[in-house]
């Protein structure tokens, strides 16, 4: 049967009837179950069309009937396997396994094309659904459309044909909503109508109506009927490559029909134009190969278009974890930071200390992954006002450590420190009454030195007249190179800079670590003086060093440290000791047994070769005596003085804390 | 605490809550060299885009695929979205890791840290201020950067509706509404690379290693999503929707892939930024 139409190009009467016999319509009266139908929007062979004859005609009968128009079809695309099973299965489970919760979905729901999912390339889909199927022609716009009767030539033997579908090549047609897609028109072989540009988008669902007239020099016009959306640029898109074959018989008269086009979900963006194109051949279908001329015009100029107003698109669904994962990441971050607050308590202010500048009591800070190896350990001092502290002690004593953790910049492992009576914890507010500079400067190179305090200053966030800069500045003294980058400047420079900063807002308790590093001897004195009237005011210093002669000569008291332990604290005198000591130089060198003599005189606490000479600490008897013994001893005495008495007691008592 | 005792408590005029404002912030960080030439770069790349197409002709995409690269000279609307497209992927990766990854562990690096912390600016107080100012900064870049595509896009090919490179035409009104949906993805996308970095800033002293590493990272990224064995695992891959902003310039919005972008980087963001908080306010600082 197939071949006998496929060659006389027209169905004989026995074709006829038995397409008709095997046809749904031969049984749609009789078909009183629910319903489900599901049919291909990109699909030329079995077009919505059928799917609405029956929709029709099964509810009619009084069953329920829904209707699903899916993405691909027979022309390729995307079939929607795994939903369409999905909601076969329970269209099943409710009318046939009668299980009455199931949801069987909306009585019409079309797939329309989003856009490109970014991350893959695919086309996106999405449900649009209603509650009621509207059929093909619902909710009518008219689009007016212009152009003049035109005459067209339907060309000997069909050929070349006009290209709409073009049956299995896939993803054309998928690509026709998207704004690409191929199609032809033979130029001489159709006529076509086009309206002005819409105002606003126009979303035909269903299919569009237009009426006209047709004359042909022939008994019978085959016209190929299809909607374009024409962009501004004047790409024209065929909505599924859908195509609408019409035969008007007894057309030599000039008859006025109408065309019914091609059934479809597309939209068109305002700015685009709808194109109507009545062409004599398409490529898909067999068409009269008599030559002919078709002469076609607008009835009424109307193009009539089903909006489908109820039914609208539901947004992508997103998966849960778009919820979700931000969610559990905030729970999880507000774990991480509620575990991760300090589990001890501030302890209280002790008010018997508020006038104490610093107290330190049992410090202990333990090395990076060590567990016995201390920087600092067991360290208990105190400092009162108006003092100016001599931090004493060779590198690696820990002195650094401490005043690291006096900055709150470092915890102490066990110990506490308190200033003013306030113990110091990181940011503790009250280190705003305290001024540090603690190894070395630390600037923003690419700003002035001016920039640098002024921006340092207005991060304390303190009034800018309690800043006192003219007075800091003063002390720094870099005259015009304030007005410098700081990475233009000297070593000497930046310690004068920081030395300054730390003073801003003339700070209770200054804290300078090796202050005079990198000076010049008259600026070493100058910073002398700075730390003596600094402290005559009332306020107290704290000056760190290994540089011992100097600060023997601006500090009223001294805590001297070795290798992490306090090794001695008090007033310098109380240090150096009453008698002080004296370094003896001599010709040659000294056996050991001199030296034991020379230890083992009475009123002598101590005596030992240093490089300078024999160190000799006196306990009770005078230089002069210790002269006259020493010559009794037949010493070659070259030089004898009180000379750099602090750096002897210090290398002294050092030398006491390691034995 | 009395009043009383307030007055020995703290100097005068300190409040932890006003250190550090984002003012004082933004000037120490604006006047650096990096941000300047950073500025310039993204300031410059529109220019150098116009003579590139002046001299290569117009532009043709490659191997007949469609992107925002072959409707570049429609109007400056376009030169603004291509812009957006040819940087989004790497270029505008760099401030953000930059502003960053820079912003904590520089000041390490200049010992300027240890003298804000002892003012003191309290430790959270500063990483606030610091990412506040670092994220302005980096929101900063990618506004920088179409807003100068338009300007001189418009100048050098009219000022007209957005073409879009599947076909259709947004009008200005509703492109430049878009651009900016754009401009906000790109920046809550990149949250993740902030965070990152900033994380990373708060546990070296080495700037180049916070803003290398949050870059390196995103590298990575990268890679592994183009692992297509690892299939939907993809999906939490913050590299993985490093392109869903194009949803805005397709005719139809689609808001999934953005969404879903957004999810990710900022579910990575509070853990890291949670991390950057957590770690700082107990670390020892030594530089």
């Amino acid at each position: 049967m197939y071949e006998r139409v496929a060659v006389a190009g027209k169905p004989d009467a026995a074709a006829r009837r038995l397409l008709e016999a095997r046809s749904p319509s031969a049984v749609a009266d009789r078909i009183k179950v629910p319903t489900l139908i599901l049919q291909g929007q990109a699909d030329s062979l079995f077009p919505l069309g059928h799917a609405d004859a029956m929709a029709k005609a099964i509810r009619a009968n009084g069953a329920p009937v829904a209707v699903d128009w899916t993405a691909g079809g027979h022309d390729g695309g995307d079939r929607e396997t795994s939903r369409v099973a999905a909601r076969t299965e329970a269209w099943f489970d409710r009318y046939l396994k009668g299980d009455k919760g199931t949801d069987t979905g909306p009585a019409f729901r079309i797939s329309r094309t989003g856009g490109i999912d970014t991350t893959n390339g695919a086309v996106q889909l999405r449900g649009a659904t209603g509650e009621r199927y509207p059929g093909l022609g619902d909710g009518g716009r008219t689009v007016a459309l212009r152009g003049r009767e035109q005459s067209f030539a339907n060309p000997p033997g069909a050929g070349p044909p006009s290209i709409s579908a073009v049956p299995g090549i896939a993803g054309l047609s998928q690509a026709s909503s998207l704004g690409v897609g191929l199609s032809l028109d033979v130029p001489g072989q159709f006529a076509r109508f086009d309206s002005a540009p819409l105002d606003r988008p126009l979303r035909i669902t269903g299919s569009p109506e237009v009426k006209v007239r047709v004359k042909a020099d022939t008994d019978d016009a085959v016209l190929f009927a299809k909607v374009y959306d024409v962009g501004p640029d004047g790409q024209q898109v065929l909505p599924e490559q859908l195509v609408a074959p019409v035969r008007v018989d007894g057309a030599k008269q000039g008859r006025t029909v109408t065309v019914r086009l091609p059934a479809v979900d597309h939209e068109l963006i305002a700015g685009h134009r709808l194109r109507l194109v009545l062409a004599s051949t398409d490529l898909g279908y067999a068409s009269p190969v008599e030559p002919a001329t078709y002469t076609v015009g607008l009835a009424d100029g109307g193009l009539k278009v089903p909006t489908a107003p109820g039914v609208h698109t539901q947004p992508a669904p997103l998966p849960a974890w778009v919820w979700g994962l931000p969610l559990g990441a905030a729970v999880v971050a507000l774990a991480l930071l509620l575990t991760g607050r300090r589990r001890t308590a501030t302890p209280p202010p002790d008010p018997e200390l508020a006038d104490v500048p610093l107290q330190i009591t049992g410090l202990s800070k333990r090395y990076a992954k060590s567990a016995d190896r201390y920087a600092v350990r067991d360290l208990s001092f105190r400092v009162e006002k108006g003092q100016v502290l001599g931090l004493l002690g060779p590198n690696g004593a820990g002195k650094t450590t401490t005043l690291r953790m006096l900055m709150g910049l470092i915890a102490p492992d066990d110990g506490e420190i308190r200033v003013f009576g306030q113990a110091i914890r990181p940011g503790a507010p009250v280190l705003s009454r305290v001024g540090a500079f603690v190894e070395g400067a630390g600037f923003l190179p690419h700003l002035t030195g001016s920039a640098n305090l002024e921006l340092y200053w207005r991060a304390t966030g303190r009034p800018a007249a309690d800043a006192h800069i003219e007075e800091a500045l003063e002390i720094a003294g870099l005259g015009s190179a304030l007005e410098r980058a700081v990475r233009t400047y000297s070593q000497g420079m930046r310690q004068r800079l920081a030395i300054a900063q730390a003073m801003l807002g003339l700070p209770d308790l200054l804290i300078l670590d090796e202050p005079t590093n990198g000076l010049d001897p008259p600026q070493i004195r100058e910073m002398r003086e700075v730390m003596i009237r600094y402290a005559a005011a009332g306020r107290t210093v704290i000056v760190s060093s290994h540089l011992l002669a100097e600060v023997e000569q601006s500090c009223t008291h001294l805590v001297v440290m070795d290798r992490g332990r306090l090794i001695q604290a008090g007033p310098v005198g109380e240090i150096t000791g009453n008698g002080g000591s004296v370094l003896v130089g001599h010709d040659g060198e000294l056996s050991e047994a001199l030296v034991g003599k020379v230890d083992a005189l009475p009123g002598v606490g101590s005596a030992r070769r240093t490089a300078d000479g024999l160190l000799v600490q006196l306990d009770g008897t005078t230089p002069a005596r210790l002269l006259a013994e020493l010559v009794r001893l037949e010493i070659p005495v070259t030089s004898f003085g009180p000379n750099r008495r602090l750096e002897d007691a210090f290398l002294t008592l050092i030398g006491g804390g390691s034995a | 605490m009395s009043s009383l005792s307030q007055a020995t408590e703290v100097a005068p005029g300190y409040r932890a809550g006003h250190t550090l404002p984002l003012r004082v912030e933004a000037v120490r960080q604006l006047r650096r060299r990096r941000t300047l030439v950073m500025g310039l770069v993204l300031a410059l790349l529109p220019f150098v885009l116009v003579v590139a197409f002046a001299i290569g002709g117009t532009p043709e995409g490659r191997e007949n695929r469609v992107t925002l690269m072959t409707t570049a000279t429609a109007s400056g609307a376009n030169l603004a979205a291509t812009a957006l497209f040819v940087s989004a992927a790497f270029l505008l990766v760099v401030p953000v890791a930059l502003f960053c990854g820079d912003t904590v562990a520089s000041e390490a690096s200049w010992s300027s840290l240890r003298y804000l912390l002892a003012a003191p600016v309290p430790r959270a107080r500063l990483l606030v201020s610091k990412l506040a100012v670092a994220l302005v900064f980096s929101a900063a870049a990618m506004v920088l950067l179409p807003l100068v595509a338009l300007a001189v896009g418009t100048v050098a090919y009219g000022w007209g509706p957005l073409r879009m490179p599947t076909g259709g035409e947004l009008p200005v009104g509703d492109a430049l509404v878009r651009l900016a949906l754009v401009v906000l993805y790109i920046f809550l996308s990149q949250l993740v690379t902030a965070a990152l970095a900033f994380w990373l800033s708060t546990v070296t002293d080495a700037p180049l290693g916070a803003v290398g590493g949050a870059v390196g990272l995103t590298i990575v990224g990268n890679v592994l999503d183009a692992v297509t064995a690892l299939g939907s695992w993809r999906d939490f891959l913050p590299a993985h929707w490093q392109f869903a902003w194009a949803d805005a310039l397709q005719p139809h919005m689609e808001w999934g892939g953005m969404v879903k972008g957004v999810s990710v980087s900022v579910a990575y963001a509070l853990v890291l930024f949670a991390l950057a908080f957590r770690g700082f306010g107990r670390k020892d600082v030594v530089s």
